[in-house]
């Protein structure tokens, strides 16, 4: 019968190793964070590292090739999102 | 002082006693609901309700019990019992047809206010809604009560 | 920061002590071997009582036909998480989270981010509808912590969503104290009920412990 690996009980709980990087922005780039953070009530190193995930997920199934759309029920209509 | 890991455990363990613990919907679809009850939201009459009355009172109308019931109509027990509770996530349309039949009213009818088939008739929202505010629970029919459901099913129609 | 692996405690059912656990921020392949080798036949067992003795559908438990092993993430995946939890050598219980699979509805935190809880189920042992008492107790509070954490950890301050399967309705509702928002129209054919907890209902059920 097949368990899990004995080593897991004997594992040290780990944090991940983080690296630093400065970013540079525009006045203009620095207010669109700034608002998103009072919208979201995140830091701005919070919503940097979720639109990371966003992107990814985003790529991820672009990569599948499902497609993105946008969708307003009003109109009825859906706008193709083309990703780059 | 904070509480420990240790007594956090068994403080939630107690809370956690006897519950059922799942999320997530895996072999749901993902996507909306096929029927929309928003004829009877508007008439402030949800549709469960007004099912679970109706199936409830027609079996107290012909002295049946919630076991004769499903036996004289070939559903399950738990069926009647889920209607009568308003709980109609479960139930399918063999039930509904099968009750439907049995009680000599509109198939179509029973459906819609079964939440199984988009309501076509707004009027049978508003029957609902009377018929649900005149009728209550007590175990044999008052006068009114006789008198609400002899309307509501005249009002469904048969087959 | 939340480390993993984290030590944590499940609580005994039959002499009510607490034992040893240990929780996972990753499903491994020998989890997935052990949930079809250990989780699916006892499942599958009690299914089949189940049909033996006539009971409806309906009342089967409600995840009897999940299968964890089309949900185990990608190991580059930022945006989704899954965490296994084990005890006395066996795996106990198993949640799938997303951080982008939805935004908060709760008025006081509308259009802010949440850790969606896509899956979380305990051990058939577990279950109370499967056995009485059920083996360990705490495994659904434990996981839901490590989900408040994450939250916390990605800076979403505990805010936390998810769809209950109607069994499990109580425990998020009046045991957690997770806000109803009713039956989801959007999702799940309308069948499933979407709670929600903000930061405060996420730190009254932390209550300022200190998890290792």
């Amino acid at each position: 019968m097949l368990l899990s690996s004995v080593s897991e009980a004997e594992k040290e709980p780990v944090a991940q190793t983080k690296k630093t990087m400065t970013l540079n922005l525009t006045d203009t780039e620095m207010e669109a964070l700034e608002a998103l953070c009072e919208r979201k009530d995140m830091s701005k190193t919070a919503v940097l590292k979720q639109a990371l995930r966003l992107y990814q997920a985003v790529e991820m199934r672009l990569a599948g090739g499902e497609k993105l759309f946008f969708e307003d029920e009003d109109k009825r209509s859906k706008a193709e999102v083309v990703m780059l | 002082m904070n509480e420990s890991l240790k007594d956090w455990s068994l403080r939630m363990a107690r809370l956690e006693l006897g519950q059922e613990v799942r999320a997530g919907g895996f072999g749901l679809n993902d996507g909306p609901a096929p029927v929309s009850s928003s004829t009877f939201s508007e008439a402030g009459a949800e549709p469960s309700v007004v099912f679970a009355r109706f199936v409830s009172l027609m079996r107290r109308k012909h002295g049946l019990s919630v076991e004769e019931l499903a036996d004289a109509c070939g559903i399950e027990v738990a069926d009647v019992i889920n209607i009568e509770d308003e709980q109609l996530i479960a139930i399918g349309p063999r039930t509904v047809y099968q009750l439907a039949t049995w009680f000599e009213v509109s198939v179509t009818k029973l459906m819609q206010l079964a939440g199984l088939r988009q309501v076509e008739d707004p009027t049978l929202a508003q029957q609902g809604l009377r018929f649900a505010a005149r009728s209550n629970s007590m175990a044999s029919l008052t006068k009114e009560e006789r008198e609400a459901l002899d309307e509501f099913v005249a009002g469904l129609g048969k087959q | 920061m939340s480390c993993y692996p984290g030590r944590r405690y499940l609580v005994d059912s039959g002499t009510q002590t607490v034992v040893d656990a240990e929780i996972f921020d990753v499903i491994q392949p020998s989890d997935i071997e052990e949930w079809r080798l250990m989780w699916k036949p006892e499942m599958d067992r009690v299914i089949q009582t189940l049909q033996a003795n006539g009971i409806p559908q309906h009342l089967w438990p409600q995840s009897h036909h999940w299968d964890w092993a089309g949900k185990v993430p990608a190991t580059t995946a930022l945006y989704e998480k899954a965490y296994a939890l084990r005890c006395e050598g066996s795996l106990q219980g198993f949640m799938h989270v997303s951080s982008v699979s939805q935004q908060c509805r709760l008025p006081e935190q509308q259009g802010k981010h949440c850790i969606y809880v896509d899956f979380i189920e305990t051990a058939p042992w577990n279950q109370p509808s499967i056995r009485q008492p059920p083996k360990y107790s705490l495994v659904g509070s434990v996981l839901m912590a490590a989900a408040i954490h994450q939250s916390l950890d990605e800076g979403f301050k505990g805010r936390l969503g998810l769809h209950s399967l109607p069994q499990a309705d109580t425990w998020y509702a009046d045991r957690l104290g997770f806000v109803d928002l009713g039956l989801d129209p959007d999702r799940y054919q309308g069948r499933l009920k979407y709670f929600e907890a903000t930061p405060e209902i996420s730190a009254k059920i932390l209550n300022g412990v200190k998890f290792p």
